[in-house]
């Protein structure tokens, strides 16, 4: 059963061209229409604040008002690349069926919470996981209400780079954080 | 005998041959109208005015006749050419005051800048070179054009992956507007104002510089091409078709509708549509067996009531 999308959605001018519902046969046309479905999926996904794409029930693939839409090969292949570029992850590689949607790579979302951390004056001192995706302070943030999961692999980033300590605290949204 | 007649009308009489040639230049240098008529058409020709006798003469005489007849040709010419620059550089003095005048208008009005534009080009002046100078320093507008050939060119570099480095001027204009794009040349807080013919002038200004930046009519519609390669005459007859929404859809040809309405056989129709898939400027679009060709440059992006077919 595939999922109505909201009116709100506002779609791009590209959505309503037929030709970007047959996979293009130039090489480097293809390259850009990828790029639009690429563009497309995330904002979609990052706009409804939707999770996880299912395959057979994203709405996207489809668009009835110019009676065009991508088979079933085509759709795997979209996304193939969607998965490669890094903006998702199959959530059952086997079967491919699921996917997280990355809303931010994992890399930007470290940047994004390094910056956050000095210029609120975080350096030196801690914050736990739960402030860092509901806290007050985040509002706005490219991490505000993000995936604890996808917060780990972020935090896991920027310990690497030596610009943070985790701690272990009672439950996984209290683990603390501290920047340097 | 010879005839010896002073004659306005060297056909009434045909005088031995031996001189022909001295009659002949005798007509046809006349001695020159008063100055204030250098403009017009109606020489008159005085015999009085002949500098030599007409009486008959030996051959010698004649020949010496001539020469002073093309010494005063010459002296004619310098002296009409003289009074001819005298009046161009008038009417340079004319335009230079009257572009003083406006310059307001020619820096915001796209219409009257066009016709100020009109009015300099047989005189051999040039206001758009960015260059010092009264143009340069005064009006400003080679700088305007030059600013705007940039930003153009900016706009065709990237939308190039979109529709294969051709397209509408309509569309260019479209998107700076969106931008909001100012221009730092004039005094100007406000938007400086230009037309779609201010943009063509500025891709004749980056034509000139060898860019391969250059309008080409498609259809009714003028576009630009931003990429080198050339367009041949089946390329721009298939985009024609297009255009003009002859194979069902606006923007969009089929190569049954190629073979149709051009009278190709169907080789050379999907030869022409496969080489402008290449080329990016027309994209696929695969409906069960159908094949539809559609030309991103052409499509218009409100275009609910075009889809329908």
């Amino acid at each position: 059963m595939t999922a109505t999308i909201p009116d709100s959605f506002k779609f791009p001018d590209f959505y309503n061209f037929p030709p970007f519902f047959t996979i293009q046969p130039v090489l480097a046309t293809r390259e850009k229409q990828l790029g639009q479905w690429r563009e497309l999926i995330l904002r979609y996904h990052t706009d409804l604040k939707i999770k996880t794409l299912v395959l057979h029930e994203c709405p996207l693939w489809k668009n009835p008002k110019i009676e065009r839409e991508l088979t079933g090969d085509e759709i795997r292949l979209v996304m193939d690349d969607f998965v490669t570029s890094g903006h998702g992850e199959w959530e059952d590689p086997q079967t491919r069926t699921r996917c997280r949607i990355l809303w931010r790579k994992p890399e930007q979302l470290a940047s994004d919470i390094y910056d956050w951390a000095v210029s609120n004056g975080y350096v030196n001192s801690v914050c736990t996981v739960f402030e860092l995706h509901s806290g007050e302070d985040v509002n706005g943030m490219s991490f505000q209400g993000a995936d604890e999961e996808l917060l780990r692999r972020a935090l896991g980033i920027l310990e690497s780079q030596g610009k943070c300590a985790l701690f272990r605290g009672d439950t996984s949204s209290e683990d603390g954080i501290k920047f340097f | 005998a010879g005839c010896n007649q002073p004659s306005s009308y060297p056909y009434l009489r045909s005088p031995p041959s031996s001189f022909r040639f001295y009659f002949f230049m005798k007509w046809a240098l006349q001695s020159p109208p008063p100055a204030s008529r250098i403009f017009n058409h109606n020489i008159y020709i005085l015999p009085t005015q002949y500098p030599m006798s007409h009486r008959r003469r030996g051959v010698g005489a004649a020949r010496a006749g001539a020469k002073a007849y093309t010494k005063k040709a010459e002296e004619m010419n310098a002296v009409s050419l003289a009074r001819a620059m005298e009046t161009v550089e008038k009417l340079e003095v004319k335009l230079e005051g009257f572009a003083k005048t406006h310059k307001h208008e020619i820096q915001h009005d796209p219409a009257f800048r066009a016709k100020f534009l009109e009015m300099c080009a047989p005189l051999g002046v040039d206001p758009l070179s960015a260059e010092k100078g009264f143009w340069g320093n005064m009006l400003g507008i080679g700088e305007f054009y030059y600013e705007l050939s940039v930003k153009v060119a900016e706009v065709c570099l990237a939308s190039r992956s979109r529709n294969g480095g051709i397209i509408r001027v309509s569309e260019v204009k479209d998107i700076l507007t969106q931008r909001g794009t100012k221009f730092k040349f004039a005094d100007s807080k406000n938007k400086s104002s230009y037309s779609e013919e201010d943009i063509v002038t500025s891709v004749k200004k980056l034509s000139k510089l060898g860019s391969g930046f250059r309008t080409v009519e498609v259809g009714k519609s003028m576009m630009i091409v931003s990429v080198p390669e050339e367009l041949d005459d089946d390329h721009m007859k298939v985009m024609d078709l297009a255009e003009e929404n002859r194979c069902g859809a606006y923007g969009v040809v089929t190569v049954k509708g190629v073979t149709a309405e051009l009278g190709w056989d169907h080789d050379r129709a999907k030869r022409a549509l496969e080489l402008l898939l290449g080329k990016g400027m027309a994209w696929l679009d695969a409906v069960g067996a159908e094949k539809y060709y559609w030309f991103p440059s052409l499509w218009m992006q409100n275009s609910n009531e075009m889809v329908s077919s």
